[in-house]
């Protein structure tokens, strides 16, 4: 992501309690440390790595769980609220880190892992030039990256001040910043991208990021909820609302909060001269090009796969998500036993399908540990 | 001035949003609140008998489908938003006498 | 790989260059390519070769449909035999059209070995010559870019308003085909196009982004060929002119012959159907190409480069700079013959 820059967005900020002290001290550590014979890493922090340690301690199972941040959470940690029931990030994430705070988990904050090494039965974790630990098994959670906007130079990410991305937006709702005008006042009108770095071969992703589209519903909602003024415009190729509750949440952004979805995609963006933004797109199923000015414009960036490098030790990323074993059945990483994806390092996924994704590495990791250790009935 | 060189130079095709005036539609909303949440799938119009439908109502131009409308009622058995696409008919034409403009 | 604008570097040859004319250029803006010859010659000291027996590339004629790829491939091929045969490898292209077609036809060699291996066969078969491929190719502008600071440091003039001390604002128009269909071999790529910039900014003059910068000037090689399908053409200028008019722009520098020749002979057909003008002040904008505005820096004078010949007047502009003129020598030959006089023509049909 880009440094941000917030020139016309006034600061609210407020800490949230929820995230002032999550340290490992925080909540009472539950569980009995029994004796435990295997140990499993968990490497990142964000809504999988959560839900699989959780599953492994229940399970008796010792868990090194390693983040490179200086704590846990992942992306939840700069969300705002939630789709499609609007949970606030905060209280997801105190949900979820509950799970963790248990005798059979060792947290390592600040901790990158660069490869993993599978070595007669034994998993090695590295970091950049030395080793970090090791385990029985591993469980990859490292999640996903947004995609970098500025590679879509035709809207001008990184050049206009006016241009954000949906994360730089979901941060500003979290941080209770405002989203004013060249002038200072409320936005007259914002518009979204949708399928910015998904489904586009001009730079070379061929796969749908699923979640940007009710990303664009959520946050235009939430634009009129804020500015009941402002005109949102959600530019689209195609509308994919595919989980519970999405699509009622989109047929509630146009009835109840006016927000117009036009067909097409925004082909150029540009400034003018009070530096409000400039974009050409489509009406395709009017079939008639399209002129708006806007006060702000959101790109709805995709997700891009981050643990091919750790999978490759090379630090390169791949263009696709990297394929299970059997994706049909399971999560385990081809040719390297005991290693499992979780989350959106195996694909894009929605929190609960990320959550539910730990959880499923969890349990394949303990059948891949009863199985070795010749304990399976 | 206006010297003819044998050629005329063209308006393009291009919307305006900056420009659009969304006053009738929002009116028209108030009362059938569902006309918003047309997705354009074009089911109403291509069951329509007449082919102009209600489509066009969500479109910039009203016309076409008010004058052929034969209040048959079959668009609003298809819509799959449940729009009242008749009862949207009879208001746009109602507002459209208010307006005082033709129907 | 993928780019983003910053990226897009090009390499630039230092030396040695065999330089391809333009047909429209040369007809359009006759003084401009000996002007870049000359500053490359005189100003930066480089070794520049001309050769009599090049020719047109066809790029209008290709682009209209009239000349078919192959012809327009064997053509081409002729060139870079003359330049084998002279000895250089590093080509010089005047022409945005010609660039583009150059690049595209290098690609399509590539993509197509078999291809190229046809086309050796004709040019052996109807010229007895063969070719290699440039080792360097760059359009004009790229070489001024490359050595905008040499020029800087030579510099008479700057890109600044005499009276007000302010930099002159600075539309720049990029030809389409210096970038669009091969962004990475054009500087800054397409969307952000720096090569121009790059000029106006050392030059101390100050570039407008304005919202319809990478609109296409409106040329379009068949719009304008049919006079009944001009409008289509002068259309699409008018688009950029009213969309540059509220940034007041001194000038417009463009690096490819038809745009700049569309961008300121519009202006004039435009006054007279409407009476529409788009500078600052009720004024026309004065359009140059990149060869004139290096010139304009380097103190040449407006008469001996050419720039009688813009149907946009351009003393308002040498004037802003503080460049001296003699009006009465704007229309006198080399001989200071008087061959033409000041007073607009009001109709061509
Ligand atoms: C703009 C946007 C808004 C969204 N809003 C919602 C929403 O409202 N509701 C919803 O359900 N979903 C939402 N999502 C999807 C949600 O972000 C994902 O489902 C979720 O973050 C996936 O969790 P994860 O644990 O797989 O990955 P992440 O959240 O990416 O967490 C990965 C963690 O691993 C760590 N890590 C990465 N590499 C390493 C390494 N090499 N070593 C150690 N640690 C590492 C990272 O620091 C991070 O903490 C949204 C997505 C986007 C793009
Ligand atoms: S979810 Fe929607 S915006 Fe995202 S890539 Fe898929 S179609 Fe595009
Ligand atoms: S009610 Fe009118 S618009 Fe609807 S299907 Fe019948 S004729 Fe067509
Ligand atoms: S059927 Fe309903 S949703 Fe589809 S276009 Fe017609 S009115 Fe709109």
């Amino acid at each position: 992501m880009m440094p941000r820059e917030k020139p016309y967005i006034k600061s609210n900020r407020q800490e949230i309690p929820a995230f002032a002290g999550m340290t490992s001290d925080a909540q009472p550590v539950t569980g009995n440390r029994q004796p435990v014979t295997v140990r499993v890493a968990v490497v990142g922090g964000g809504p999988a790595g959560m839900a699989a340690v959780g599953a492994l301690a229940a399970m008796h199972i010792g868990v090194d769980w390693y983040e490179k941040e200086d704590r846990v959470g992942g992306k939840l940690n700069n969300y705002h609220q939630l789709f499609p029931d609007r949970v606030p990030a905060s209280e997801a994430f105190g949900q979820l880190v509950k799970g963790t705070y248990h005798n059979h988990i060792d947290r390592h904050l600040g901790k990158a892992i660069t490869s993993v090494g599978v070595n007669a039965g034994r998993i090695s974790l590295n970091g950049k030039d030395h080793k970090i630990g090791e385990a029985d098994a591993v469980i990859l959670a490292t999640g996903f990256d947004f995609f970098d906007a500025r590679h879509k130079e035709e809207f001008g990410y990184g050049i206009y001040k006016h241009v954000i991305t949906s994360a730089d937006l979901e941060t500003v709702f979290a941080d209770g910043d405002k989203l004013l005008n060249v002038n200072g006042s409320a936005p007259a009108s914002v518009a979204f991208v949708h399928c910015v770095g998904s489904r586009d071969e001009q730079v070379g992703v061929s796969y749908c990021s699923r979640l940007c589209c009710i990303t664009g519903i959520k946050q235009a909602i939430q634009i009129r909820r804020e500015y009941r003024e402002t005109r949102v415009y959600n530019f689209y190729i195609d509308m994919r609302a595919f989980g519970r509750g999405y699509e009622e949440l989109y047929r509630e952004a146009q009835e109840n909060h006016g927000v117009r979805f036009i067909r097409g995609r925004v082909s150029e963006a540009s400034e003018d001269e009070q530096g409000r933004i400039r974009v050409k797109a489509e009406d395709t199923l009017m079939s008639r090009p399209i002129k708006l000015t806007v006060d702000w414009l959101v790109l709805l960036i995709g997700m891009s796969p981050s643990c091919s490098a750790v999978l490759s030790g090379k630090g390169e990323r791949e263009k696709s998500f990297t394929n299970a074993e059997n994706p049909l059945t399971g999560s385990a990483v081809k040719g390297q036993p005991g290693v499992f994806l979780a989350g959106c390092c195996a694909g894009p996924m929605s929190i609960p399908e990320s959550v539910a994704s730990g959880r499923s590495a969890a349990v394949q990791a303990a059948e891949y540990l009863n199985k070795k250790n010749g304990n399976s009935e | 001035m206006k010297t003819k060189f044998g050629f005329d130079i063209h308006d393009n095709r291009q919307i305006d949003l900056d420009l659009e005036d969304t006053r009738f539609a929002d009116e028209v909303a108030v009362v059938v609140k569902s006309w918003k949440a047309c997705m354009k799938c074009g089911a109403c119009v291509g069951t329509c008998p007449v082919g102009k439908g209600v489509l066009n109502l969500t479109g910039i131009n009203y016309q076409p489908a008010l004058t052929t409308c034969l209040m048959c009622g079959k668009c609003l058995l298809v819509c799959p938003r449940g729009i009242n696409t008749r009862h949207l008919i009879l208001e746009v034409m109602n507002k459209y006498r208010e307006y005082g403009k033709a129907v | 790989m993928i780019h983003y604008w910053r990226d897009y570097q090009k390499e630039i040859a230092e030396d040695e260059f065999f330089y391809v004319r333009s047909c429209i250029r040369q007809n359009f803006f006759p003084g401009a390519e000996n002007l870049f010859i000359d500053i490359l010659r005189n100003k930066l000291g480089k070794k520049v070769f001309e050769d009599a027996d090049h020719t047109t590339c066809t790029g209008i004629g290709y682009h209209s449909d009239i000349v078919p790829i192959e012809t327009t491939m064997t053509v081409i091929a002729r060139q870079f035999a003359l330049m084998k045969e002279r000895g250089y490898r590093n080509l010089v292209i005047s022409c945005v059209t010609s660039f583009g077609l150059y690049s595209e036809i290098l690609d399509l060699w590539k993509h197509d070995p078999a291809l190229k291996t046809k086309i050796e066969g004709y040019l052996s078969e109807a010229t007895g010559r063969s070719f290699d491929e440039p080792a360097n190719m760059v359009h004009a502008s790229d070489i001024l870019y490359k050595f905008r600071y040499e020029i800087a440091e030579q510099a008479v003039n700057r890109l600044v308003n005499n009276e007000t001390g302010l930099p002159l604002r600075v539309v720049d128009h990029i030809g389409c085909h210096y970038a669009k269909t091969f962004p990475e071999r054009g500087i800054g790529g397409s969307e952000f196009p720096q090569v121009l910039t790059g000029l106006i900014k050392a030059w101390g003059g100050e570039t407008v982004d304005y919202p319809e910068r990478r609109h296409c000037c409106g040329f379009g090689f068949r719009q304008y060929i049919l006079q009944s399908s001009r409008g289509y053409s002068i259309s699409h200028s008018r688009t950029k002119l009213e969309s540059m008019m509220p940034y007041e722009p001194d000038l417009i520098v463009a690096n490819c012959p038809g745009c700049a020749m569309f961008l300121d002979r519009w202006q004039y057909t435009l006054e007279e159907t409407d009476g529409s003008v788009y500078g600052p002040g009720r004024t026309k904008i004065p359009v140059v190409t990149h060869e004139e505005l290096a010139g304009l820096v380097l103190g040449y004078d407006p008469w001996e480069i050419g720039l009688q010949t813009h149907q946009v007047p351009v003393e308002g502009l040498l004037d802003k700079i503080g460049i001296r003129y003699d009006p009465e020598k704007k229309y006198a030959d080399r001989q200071g013959k008087l061959i033409g006089d000041t007073v607009a023509v009001t109709a061509i049909v």
